[in-house]
């Protein structure tokens, strides 16, 4: 296979790297993987970084490592997500919804789908469509969600009426984050990690 | 029919016409998974292999893929075949370094296709020549309507498909678009232009590598996000940036005339005289010559030839291509010399005026 880059040479490196915040696998030739050294070594997972900071991890060398969930319904571990930036079945949005909640706020322009839906899509249920307005039931999530999950964390996507100042802070922090990562200004995007784990009160 | 025939045709994402187009193709991808299986990454490749069976059934069934779709196994196919495939924007790098379980199914005229287990379980693909956004979504949204009666997609009302990696989740579409802008290089406003889009929610990307130093002056221009906003809207606001960008190498094109007619003349005149004698001839080096021999063309100062030959050649130079041709496998210095025969023996009649 040939590198990517110079479109030259055989790829003999292959590497997982964030581009544009999609995960996907880089094939490179070694000159040109040394000419992209800078970027290689330095470079960090934008899921990564915001499970961190969903698990309320200060980044230092110091801090606890986050507690290991897995997906019960494929085994995907939160350590094999944050390595290849993946997830490992459909039901690891639920086991992993609270982390999910962040890295989502992080990348995406809102929290709820409002495409197309497929046919075979069972009848809305009544409290998953008035999700904008009342918060979900808590129940299911608490079992699955990290337990440093913090009150504000978990409001945030339902109920901009009880807290919009810090969600609309957060959220903007969240964005400049992102773009601070995937233009690889990780100076900025450190502090901009701290200043969001000062927002997060629990943490 | 083969490959060797679909070869021989136009490839659906570079114009076979002779428009000298600033929009150089349009393309839309969906992400869609199914309920009650792993992702590909993570399932191993007898449970990919079982479910590329199942959804081939499906695949070959759709009508929207024709009746008689191309269909490869990524198992059996050579490297150049792969690089092939990939040169013509059929399959993703991803994919050309898959094995057993992973596949490619394609309309013959290369307009519609799907990727089986790449980084999800599917990846539908619409690419069309020129600005054609609207029809690409009406005709993927089709295959996707024939898939969905026979497969069940992980789908979840709040978030929509599901997706091996969350920046897909949602619509699972992103729509991009092509376009060849040498003039903002030239006139040194590149980077300005680009960088205004990075604050509004697109993507950008050369053809080759990152920045504004991308091979050719081909920058591929999408949208980044994909949950929160329907799939017209997310279509709706990269056309109105296309448009602009557009507009810009427009005016840009113009002032390159009026007011840089000598630089305008010394980057056509430079890539005439390598293409016409270089013996070596790289690939990216290639590219950007033939990305100024377009420009010279488009504004009148290289007459000879056309907007279809130098197209051809963008595609027949590269790699795969280059060593399909001959046939067999080619050292990349070998390839270097015959690339810049070729380009030599199909310019013989071009000249400046
Ligand atoms: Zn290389
Ligand atoms: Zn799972």
């Amino acid at each position: 296979m040939i590198c990517e880059c110079c479109q030259e040479n055989e790829a003999t490196i292959h590497l997982t790297q964030v581009i544009d915040q999609n995960a996907r696998e880089v094939h490179l030739c070694a000159a040109c993987a040394e000419k992209n050294g800078l970027n290689l070594q330095s470079a960090m997972s934008l899921p990564e970084m915001l499970f961190d900071l969903a698990a309320g991890k200060t980044g230092g060398a110091d801090s606890p490592a986050m507690p290991e969930k897995s997906c019960a319904q494929c085994h995907l571990r939160t350590s094999d997500f944050k390595k290849n930036g993946r997830l490992g079945c459909p039901v690891c949005y639920e086991s992993f919804a609270g982390e999910l909640r962040q890295v989502l706020a992080g990348m995406q322009c809102g929290p709820a789908h409002k495409g197309k839906q497929p046919r075979h899509a069972p009848p809305v249920p009544a409290e998953a469509a008035a999700v904008p307005k009342v918060p979900p039931p808590r129940r299911k999530r608490k079992a699955a969600a990290a337990p440093d999950t913090t009150p504000e964390a978990s409001a945030q996507p339902s109920t901009p009426a009880k807290a919009p100042a810090p969600a609309v802070q957060r959220k903007a922090l969240e964005r400049q984050l992102a773009e601070a990562i995937r233009t690889e200004n990780y100076e900025e995007a450190a502090r901009l990690r701290d200043a969001l784990q000062q927002e997060n009160p629990g943490a | 029919m083969s490959l060797a025939r679909m070869v021989e045709g136009p490839t659906a994402w570079l114009p076979a016409g002779s428009d000298a187009a600033i929009i150089v193709s349009s393309r839309i991808r969906l992400a869609r998974n199914l309920e009650g299986a792993a992702f590909p990454g993570w399932a191993g490749e007898a449970e990919c292999a079982r479910l590329q069976k199942q959804m081939l059934s499906v695949l070959r069934a759709s009508p929207a893929l024709g009746e008689a779709p191309l269909v490869f196994d990524m198992e059996t196919l050579t490297t150049i075949e792969r690089d092939v495939l990939r040169e013509r924007h059929l399959i993703s790098i991803d994919l050309a370094h898959k094995g057993l379980g992973s596949g490619l199914v394609a309309r013959t005229d290369e307009s519609l296709s799907v990727m089986i287990n790449e980084e999800d379980h599917l990846r539908l693909q619409a690419m069309r020549p020129g600005f054609s956004l609207d029809e690409l979504w009406r005709e993927i949204n089709t295959l996707d309507d024939q898939i969905e009666e026979k497969l069940r997609y992980a789908y979840s009302h709040t978030l929509g498909y599901l997706t091996a990696c969350p920046s897909n989740v949602g619509t699972g579409l992103r729509a991009s678009v092509m376009l060849h802008i040498p003039a903002l290089r030239l006139m040194d406003e590149t980077e300005p232009v680009l960088k205004s889009l990075a604050a509004m929610d697109i993507a950008v990307r050369g053809l080759c590598g990152e920045g504004t130093d991308a091979a050719g002056n081909m920058f591929q221009i999408s949208n980044q996000t994909t949950l929160g906003a329907s799939e017209t809207d997310l279509i709706r606001r990269l056309q109105a940036i296309v448009t602009e960008v557009a507009t810009h190498e427009e005016n840009a094109r113009q002032r390159l005339i009026e007011e840089r007619p000598a630089r305008l003349r010394d980057v056509v005149g430079r890539a005439y005289g390598i293409v016409r004698h270089a013996g070596v001839l790289p690939s990216n080096e290639a590219l950007d010559h033939l990305s100024a021999l377009h420009l010279g063309n488009a504004l009148g100062i290289l007459k000879g030839t056309d907007i279809a030959v130098l197209n051809k050649l963008l595609l027949w130079t590269q790699p795969g291509h280059l060593q399909w041709q001959m046939g067999r496998p080619v050292p990349p210095e070998e390839r270097d010399e015959l690339r810049a025969r070729m380009v030599a023996e199909a310019l013989r009649s071009a000249r400046l005026v």
